[in-house]
C-alpha cells in the first residue's frame, strides 16, 4: 500500500525534516503516527498525499513509484487517498454540504447520489442541522468534523488525518476514532498523525514514532502488519 | 457550460470589467463585420446592375441661342440612337430623360447649378446575351456621328469601386482579428489573475484528486458565462446602432430627398447569411473566449510540478 525507503526530506535549504525514513504499510492497517511538535508528522503526511516531494529516496504508493508518475496520473492516485488536514483547508465560499460533495463531484458522482449520502454521513458526525452553513460560522472542532467527511466520503483507499482530534472534545475525538475504525474494517488503511495519548492508547494499534528526523521507534500495542527497515529504523519486536 | 463552480471565481474584481470590456470589443466586430458586408453589398450590387450595360455620353452641342444649341443638341443625340440601334450586339439602347440625369447629379452639385449648366445627354446601353460587341470600332463610329461622344464601359469606375469594398472588407475583417486578440489577452490576464487569486483553493482541489481539466472547467464556465453576457449586450448595442442610423437617414432623405451618405445609409440591407454572419460574431467571440480560458488554465497549471 505505501512504502518509504531511505526518503530524505528538507524545504529549500531548511532543517532536515525527514532523514533515511524506511517503512512500509500493509493494505488494511492502522496504525497511529507519533511524535512532538515540528517532528515531521504532517510532512511525513504530505509526502504520502503527494503533497511534496522527497529530496531523496523512494516513495511507493498502491505499487506505483510516485516520483516516476506523470503529472495526468496524480489526481487519480489522489482520489484513492482521503486527507484530513490539519488546518482543515476546506472551502470557505462553499456549504459544509458542498465541501464534503467535492470529493465526489470531482469523481463525476450522479448529483442524486450526493444529495443522498453527504446528508446521511454529515448526520453521522453531528451536523445534520449544519448543511447550508459556511465554514467561518462554525466552530474548529466543527470545521475538522467537516474536514473528516470529505475525508471519507469517496471510501478511499488509505486515509491520512493529520490531528483529526485536536479541536473536539473527548467524547467526539472516540466517536471519530470509531468512524476511522469503521472504515478500516472495510479494507481502507489509516494513518494518524497525533499527540492525543489518551486516544493512543484507548486505541489497540500500532503506532508509529518520529523523533530528531527520523523514523526512531515503533511500539506496537498489539499484533499489527508494519514492517520497518533501514539503519536508524527499529524493527518491531 | 453553465454548471456549478467550486471556485468562488465570481467575487474576482478582475473579472468585473470582462463583460463591459467584450462588450466593447464586440460591439466594434459587429460595426465593422456590417461596414465590411455592407460595402461588399453595395459592389456586388453595382456589379450585377452594370454588368452588360455601357453609356454614351454625347457633349452638349452649342449654337448661337439656346433654341438652336438644343435643336443640334438633339440632332446628335438622334443621329448616335440610329447608330446604336442597328449595332450588332445591343439590346436597347434608351436615351435618359433630362431630368431623370437632372436628379442623378443633383445629390452632387446642388439643383442651382444642376438647372444653369449644359448637360450632356446620356444614353443607356443594354447589350445583347451572347452576342459580341467590338467597343473600340462603335466608340470610333460614335465619335465620327457626333464629335466628342464618349463610350463608357464602367470598367474604370468599378475597378476602384471593387477596389474600395475590398479595402473596406478587409480593414473590418483587421478590426475582427484586433478585436479578437484583445479579447483573447483580457481572458488570459483574468484567468491568470484568477489562478493567482485562487491559488489556495485549487491546490485544495488539486490535493483531493482534481485533475486540471476539472480546474478549468470552473474557469472555462465562469468566463463563458461573462463572454456570453458582454457580447450579446455589445451586438445588441452595435443591431441598435445600424438600426438607429437607418432611422435617422430615412428623416433625413424624408425631409431633404435621397442624397449622399445618408441615401447610403438607408439602403443597407443584408441577406441571410449577412444576418447569421453578424449573429456568429458574439457567439464566436464567446467561444474564443471559452477556449482561451481553458487553455491558459491547463497551460499555467501544467507548468506547476
Amino acid at each position: 500500500m505505501v512504502r518509504f525507503e531511505n526518503v530524505f526530506m528538507r524545504y529549500d535549504g531548511g532543517p532536515v525534516i525527514l532523514r533515511d525514513v524506511s517503512f512500509e504499510l500493509q493494505p488494511g492497517s492502522f496504525h497511529f503516527l507519533t511524535g512532538g511538535s515540528g517532528a515531521g508528522k504532517s510532512t511525513l503526511l504530505r509526502l504520502m498525499y503527494l503533497g511534496a516531494r522527497p529530496v531523496s529516496g523512494t516513495i511507493r504508493l498502491f505499487d506505483r513509484d510516485v516520483s516516476r508518475l506523470r503529472r495526468s496520473e496524480r489526481p487519480a492516485l489522489r482520489r484513492q487517498v482521503g486527507v484530513v488536514f490539519q488546518d482543515f483547508r476546506l472551502l470557505p465560499h462553499l456549504s459544509a454540504l458542498d465541501n464534503v460533495a467535492l470529493p465526489l463531484r470531482i469523481a463525476g458522482t450522479r448529483e442524486s447520489l450526493i444529495r443522498e449520502h453527504v446528508p446521511e454521513l454529515l448526520a453521522w458526525v453531528g451536523l445534520s442541522g449544519h448543511l447550508d452553513a459556511l465554514p467561518a460560522t462554525l466552530s474548529g472542532g466543527q470545521q475538522q468534523r467537516i474536514a473528516i467527511a470529505r475525508a471519507v466520503i469517496g471510501r478511499p483507499s488509505l486515509l491520512l488525518a493529520d490531528e483529526p482530534t485536536g479541536n473536539v472534545d473527548d467524547r467526539i475525538a472516540v466517536r471519530l476514532l470509531y468512524l476511522f475504525e469503521e472504515l478500516n474494517k472495510m479494507g481502507t488503511t489509516v494513518l494518524i498523525a497525533t499527540h492525543n495519548e489518551s486516544i493512543v492508547k484507548r486505541f489497540d494499534h500500532p503506532r508509529l514514532h518520529l523523533e530528531g528526523a527520523r523514523l526512531t521507534r515503533v511500539a506496537m500495542n498489539a499484533g499489527g502488519a508494519v514492517a520497518v527497515s533501514g539503519p536508524a529504523v527499529a524493527r518491531p519486536s | 457550460m453553465w454548471g456549478r463552480n467550486d471556485l468562488a471565481l465570481g467575487r474576482d474584481p478582475s473579472t468585473r470589467f470582462l463583460p463591459g470590456l467584450l462588450a466593447v470589443l464586440v460591439y466594434l466586430a459587429v460595426l465593422a463585420a456590417i461596414g465590411g458586408l455592407t460595402a461588399q453589398s453595395f459592389v456586388s450590387d453595382w456589379d450585377r446592375r452594370l454588368a452588360g450595360t455601357l453609356t454614351v455620353q454625347i457633349p452638349p452641342a452649342v449654337a448661337a441661342d439656346a433654341e438652336g444649341s438644343s435643336a443640334l443638341s438633339d440632332e446628335r443625340r438622334d443621329a448616335v440612337l440610329r447608330l446604336l440601334r442597328v449595332t450588332p450586339g445591343i439590346a436597347e439602347a434608351r436615351p435618359i430623360p433630362e431630368a431623370e440625369a437632372a436628379a442623378l447629379l443633383e445629390p452632387w452639385l446642388g439643383p442651382e447649378l444642376v438647372g444653369t449648366l449644359p448637360m450632356p445627354t446620356l444614353v443607356d446601353i443594354r447589350l445583347a446575351h451572347g452576342q459580341p460587341l467590338d467597343q473600340d470600332a462603335l466608340a470610333e463610329r460614335l465619335e465620327n456621328a457626333a464629335p466628342g461622344t464618349t463610350l463608357d464601359d464602367h470598367a474604370r469606375w468599378l475597378s476602384e469601386a471593387r477596389a474600395l469594398g475590398r479595402s473596406i472588407a478587409a480593414t473590418g475583417l483587421l478590426v475582427i482579428v484586433l478585436v479578437s486578440l484583445a479579447a483573447v489577452t483580457a481572458v488570459v490576464f483574468v484567468v491568470r489573475t484568477g489562478l493567482g487569486v485562487h491559488y489556495d483553493e485549487i491546490e485544495i482541489l488539486h490535493l483531493i484528486g482534481a485533475p486540471d481539466r476539472f480546474i478549468a472547467a470552473q474557469f472555462q464556465r465562469h468566463t463563458g458565462r461573462l463572454a456570453a453576457v458582454g457580447a450579446a449586450i455589445g451586438a445588441v448595442l452595435a443591431a441598435l446602432t445600424v438600426i438607429g442610423l437607418r432611422w435617422a437617414a430615412a428623416d433625413t432623405i424624408a425631409e431633404t430627398g435621397p442624397a449622399g451618405l445618408a441615401s447610403l445609409v438607408a439602403s443597407i440591407e443584408f441577406g441571410f447569411l449577412d444576418w447569421v454572419t453578424i449573429a456568429a460574431l458574439p457567439v464566436v467571440v464567446t467561444g474564443v473566449a471559452t477556449a482561451t480560458a481553458r487553455a491558459s488554465v491547463l497551460l499555467s497549471l501544467a507548468r506547476l510540478t
